[in-house]
């Protein structure tokens, strides 16, 4: 069984990737992430990839995370008001878009979503069924609906972007 | 064979069907136009879905670009995909701000300044580095022998935890500059108590001949550390050593010896539970080893992560929870310092050491110690999660 150290080094920077995607927010998915590997320090997992994402999906689930986020980003907020210099056009660009693509996950179902997010991690059905606890066999029908509510929903955003300007 | 589902055909994109069932999907497709007009479709989304999640990236880590995951499997005309790049190591990713409210503070001021006594390492080339490990190995088989009194080098940093490692198994010490090895072993059942009655005794040993109330002191250190309630010292133990908070006091290697008796090297597990169910690590960091360390404030126990810093030298992060029987002792201390939830107070200590104390928004109680200047130490301050 791997350590806690070889998981850390194997899951930590595609835990965080993902807790971010599900989130937006950079903080919220460190606490979470962090939260994930104690609780793997508690309860080692037989089959540390599925069960890591699992647990971090649970946790954001999990209302009680959303004081200590708060609170933290209240804490934070006072040095990062001064230290973000001005983006450029570029970096405006892509963060907008970073926007709008998380504005268009937001609308999916929880289900399509975490599917979505796991397989772009790299899991396969398998492991996707394990974190959680679909069918194998219904995984293919719903990467397919998540996938075109996904393209759909920017869609619908690119569009409300550019009426608006 | 009746029509193929996005289902089936998402999962022959994925590649997840078997080879029987592609072969049947792709005899069917070869006959079946629309079939193909969904295949078409389905392959659509799969790219520009695919892209749009790769698109979020973490702000620190925007170059890695996890392409493959989202590229459809073996088929024809497969998107061709960039190769993943990132960036090496979460050090890069610091982000560099200042913190809340900062007060700089004289010498040896603060919660943890009982720790800040010892000597300050200077930083030494990798050679020079390896050497002094050698060293550290022989130092550790002699301390680890009830009668040995080998002083160690004045220039050391932690001489004694070379000791305290070969007696709890656990083995961290930076193989090279710059790397970060975890190694973070469980203690051998009573091992740490052996270790630690070999330091204190070799203290004895050493305070000897100084006599009077150093000798008195020392004697009541190795008492605490054969306390057996695992380890734990004595309140007269603690007590003995309270003065070395000044830390204006000339140091020497039985002071220090003296004062990390009162370490032990635990599982991380262990650490864990004792802070209650959660602990603090420097995000993008591996820790080198987990101690429990007994303060002179009597049940202000608290937890220490030690890492490596590129130059080899230690750096650790003081936690400790309050606990019902110790707020009076807590309260003294965060009245004497003006620290506030939010508030960073940074005390400077010799050779340019440097503590960083806080209080985080659940209570706990943070330091972090290290020979790197304040302002790095805000940032890695950041990082701790």
């Amino acid at each position: 069984m791997a350590t806690i150290e070889e998981l850390y080094a194997q899951y930590h920077q595609p835990l965080l990737r993902m807790l971010y995607r599900r989130t937006g927010d950079q903080d919220r998915a460190e606490d979470i992430a962090h939260e994930t590997f104690a609780r793997a320090i508690a309860t080692p997992p037989d089959n540390p990839r599925p069960w890591l994402f699992a647990v971090a999906l649970n946790l954001v689930r999990d209302d009680g995370r959303r004081a200590v986020r708060q609170g933290r980003r209240l804490q934070l907020l006072k040095a990062d008001s001064v230290t973000h210099a001005p983006a450029a056009d570029d970096e405006y660009e892509r963060l907008n878009k970073n926007r709008m693509v998380r504005a268009a996950l937001d609308q999916l179902r929880d289900i399509d979503r975490e599917i979505l997010l796991l397989k772009a991690e790299g899991f396969d059905y398998d492991e996707i069924a394990a974190a959680t606890g679909l069918a194998k066999g219904a995984i293919g029908t719903t990467l397919a609906r998540a996938r075109r509510r996904l393209v759909e929903e920017f869609r619908t955003q690119e569009k409300d972007r550019h009426a608006a300007s | 064979m009746p029509h193929l589902d996005d289902g089936q055909l998402t999962a022959l994109l994925d590649g997840e069907l078997t080879s029987a069932e592609r072969a049947e999907a792709e005899s069917h497709l070869a006959n079946c136009p629309a079939c193909r007009e969904l295949l078409d479709e389905t392959r659509r989304f799969f790219r520009e879905a695919g892209a749009l999640v790769d698109a979020v990236q973490l702000p620190t880590d925007s170059s890695s670009r996890p392409a493959g995951p989202n590229t459809p499997a073996g088929l024809p005309d497969r998107r061709t995909a960039e190769p993943p790049t990132r960036r090496g190591g979460g050090l890069t990713a610091w982000r560099s701000l200042g913190w809340a409210a900062t007060i700089v503070v004289a010498v040896g001021l603060g919660w943890f300044a009982s720790d800040l006594r010892y000597r300050a390492p200077v930083a030494a080339p990798i050679s020079d580095l390896k050497s002094d490990r050698a060293d550290q190995a022989v130092m550790t088989a002699k301390s680890a022998e009830p009668t040995a009194t080998t002083p160690a080098p004045a220039t050391h940093p932690v001489p004694s935890d070379a000791a305290r490692a070969a007696g709890n198994g656990a083995i961290s010490r930076p193989e090279e500059a710059g790397t970060r090895t975890p190694a973070i072993q469980a203690p051998a059942p009573e091992a740490g108590l052996v270790s630690n009655n070999a330091v204190a005794k070799d203290e004895v040993g050493k305070l000897a001949e100084s006599g009077g109330e150093r000798r008195e002191a020392a004697e009541r250190a190795v008492v605490g550390s054969t306390d057996p309630q695992a380890g734990r010292p004595a309140p007269a133990a603690l007590a003995a050593q309270a003065p070395a908070a000044a830390g204006a006091v000339q140091t020497t290697e039985a002071d220090l010896r003296r004062q990390r008796s009162n370490v032990r090297t635990v599982t991380l597990e262990e650490a864990v539970r004792s802070l209650g169910g959660t602990i603090r690590l420097v995000d993008g960091m591996v820790p080198a080893r987990v101690e429990v360390v007994e303060s002179a404030e009597p049940g202000t126990r608290r937890i220490r992560v030690v890492y490596f810093d590129p130059p080899g030298r230690e750096l650790w992060l003081d936690q400790a929870r309050q606990l019902a029987d110790s707020r009076d002792a807590y309260r003294a201390l965060d009245d004497r310092a003006g620290l506030l939830v939010g508030d960073t107070i940074a005390i400077a200590g010799p050779a340019g050491r440097q503590t960083l104390n806080w209080i985080d928004q659940t209570g706990l109680r943070l330091g972090l110690t290290g020979f790197l200047p304040a302002d790095s130490l805000r940032g890695l301050a950041r990082r701790v999660r």
